[in-house]
Order: C-alpha cells, then sequence, then structure tokens
C-alpha cells in the first residue's frame, strides 16, 4: 500500500516535470519563432533559427537548474531530486552548472543574432562570447572540486559520447560535402551541431546511468 | 554487477541520504549502484564493505569464474 502510495507520488511528479517542461519549451520555441519570422531580427534563415532555438533550450534548462538552486523546495517539484535537501547537497556543483549551461546557451543566441544577417554587430558578439565562454569555463573547471564519482563519470561518458557524434554526423556529412553529394556545413552549423550532441549525449548518458528513473 | 549495498543499508536503518552522507557521495551515486546502474570504483567499494564491517565480495558480487 506504502509503495503503491510512493509509486504514484513519483508517477505525478514525473507527469508534473514532463508538462512543465513541455510547456515552458512550447512557449519559448514559440515566441522565439514567431519572433524570428517577424523579421525584426533581420533574415535569418534555418541555419541560425536553429542554432537561436537551440540556445533558447540551453538557456531553459539553466533556467530551470537555477530556479532549483535558488529555491530547492519548488525545485524539488519538478527536478528529479528525492527531496528539497538533495538540492542543497548538491547546490554548489549546479549553481556552477547553471552559470555555465546559461552562458552557452546565450552564446548560441548571440551568434544567431549577429550581423550581417541578425541585428547584432560581430565586434560586440565577439567579444560577449569570450565573456561568456570564459564564465563558462571557469565555472565547469570549479565544478570539478564538488562532483564525486558518479557525476564525474557522467561528465566523461557525455564527452566521450558527444565526441563520437560530432565524428560520425559531422565527419559523415563533411565526407559527403567533400565528394559534393550535401552542401558544406557552414561554421555556424558546427557549433549547433556540437551544442546538439553535447544535450543528446548528456541526457543519454544520464538515462543511463539511471539518473532519469523517477525519484 | 549484482551486489547487497541496499540490503545493507537498510540493515543498518539508513536512507540512501545518510549512506551518501557518511561515504561523501552523492545520493544519486548511492542509487545508481543500488539500481546496478553503476559500478563504484575500487577505493569507494572498499569504503562502503568498511562502513558496513563486510569484505567487498560480501557487497558486490561478480559471477564470472576463470576458464579452466
Amino acid at each position: 500500500m506504502e509503495l503503491q502510495a510512493m509509486d504514484n507520488q513519483k508517477l505525478r511528479k514525473l507527469l508534473i516535470s514532463i508538462a512543465i517542461g513541455a510547456v515552458a519549451g512550447f512557449i519559448v520555441s514559440f515566441a522565439l519563432m514567431r519572433t524570428i519570422q517577424t523579421g525584426l531580427l533581420g533574415d535569418l534563415g534555418a541555419s541560425r533559427s536553429i542554432a537561436a532555438l537551440l540556445g533558447a533550450m540551453y538557456v531553459l534548462c539553466g533556467v530551470f537548474v537555477g530556479l532549483g538552486v535558488l529555491s530547492p523546495k519548488l525545485g524539488a517539484r519538478f527536478l528529479n531530486v528525492e527531496d528539497a535537501d538533495e538540492l542543497r547537497e548538491q547546490s554548489r556543483m549546479l549553481r556552477n552548472s547553471t552559470f555555465g549551461i546559461i552562458a552557452f546557451g546565450l552564446s548560441m543566441l548571440l551568434l544567431a543574432f549577429a550581423a550581417p544577417a541578425g541585428p547584432l554587430p560581430p565586434g560586440l558578439i565577439g567579444g560577449s562570447i569570450a565573456v561568456l565562454m570564459s564564465v563558462a569555463t571557469l565555472t565547469s573547471l570549479h565544478t570539478l572540486k564538488f562532483m564525486d564519482e558518479l557525476n564525474a563519470s557522467v561528465s566523461r561518458e557525455t564527452s566521450v559520447a558527444s565526441f563520437y557524434l560530432m565524428f560520425f554526423v559531422g565527419g559523415g556529412w563533411s565526407v559527403l560535402a567533400h565528394l559534393g553529394f550535401v552542401p558544406a556545413l557552414a561554421p555556424l552549423d558546427w557549433l549547433t551541431m556540437f551544442a546538439a550532441a553535447m544535450l543528446f549525449a548528456a541526457f543519454w548518458v544520464s538515462a543511463k546511468r539511471g539518473l532519469l528513473v523517477p525519484r | 554487477m549484482e551486489n547487497h549495498l541496499k540490503r545493507h543499508r537498510e540493515e543498518h536503518g539508513w536512507s540512501q541520504g545518510e549512506l551518501a552522507r557518511r561515504l561523501g557521495v552523492s545520493r544519486q551515486t548511492i542509487n545508481a549502484v543500488e539500481t546496478d546502474k553503476y559500478d563504484p570504483s575500487l577505493p569507494l567499494a572498499l569504503r562502503m564493505a568498511k562502513l558496513f564491517g563486510v569484505s567487498v565480495p560480501d557487497l558486490f558480487v561478480d559471477h564470472w569464474e576463470p576458464e579452466e
């Protein structure tokens, strides 16, 4: 009876998490695509739109984790943790991760909106990305201090999986482009592919290690 | 790898959080080990065994047998 109640509670939390993620993802994507379609940000095209969308997803993930750090009680309702205390225990690591994820997402957004197709001057974007990437790098290095061996293992496996995804997808595309079967990827497409590979690999490795099982 | 971590933890009346705190790891790590999603490092396996007062093979069972 108690187990059944616990399972129901986990299922309810899982459904709430999925619903919140889906609704927030839809709202952000819809708002971004509508803004791009108005032409206010210039004629961005598919490549830049996808980069912006992915950047927005990173920012959204970062915001969710950040909310959990700021308010563990609230975060425990939609993040996959046992209770608010678990978020408090991991707050130092999660705080750094939040900065890193948001900095990377913002970088993708800025790149998507850069001139000549976008409204933002390249010099400003270059400088901003240098700052954001420095923040992401420093916070990532600082995060290493607070990782335990499972976190470190997941991080390493994610890096390896990302590398092979890039190698096979990006490398395969490059082979086809070199042979003239498909158009070559633009520099921004490579960055988008890298961002997508990291996101996909992170979820895949987390699932493999049981970190996505409702708790 | 099969393990008896959960049984030993429950015999001691500890939650996953309590065991994690005693071992200096995250609750996720304890959960991943208990559900066979993650095999701990040798130092962590040794610490777990020491904490429960058992040997590592009492906690972690490997069914591998050497060939004749």
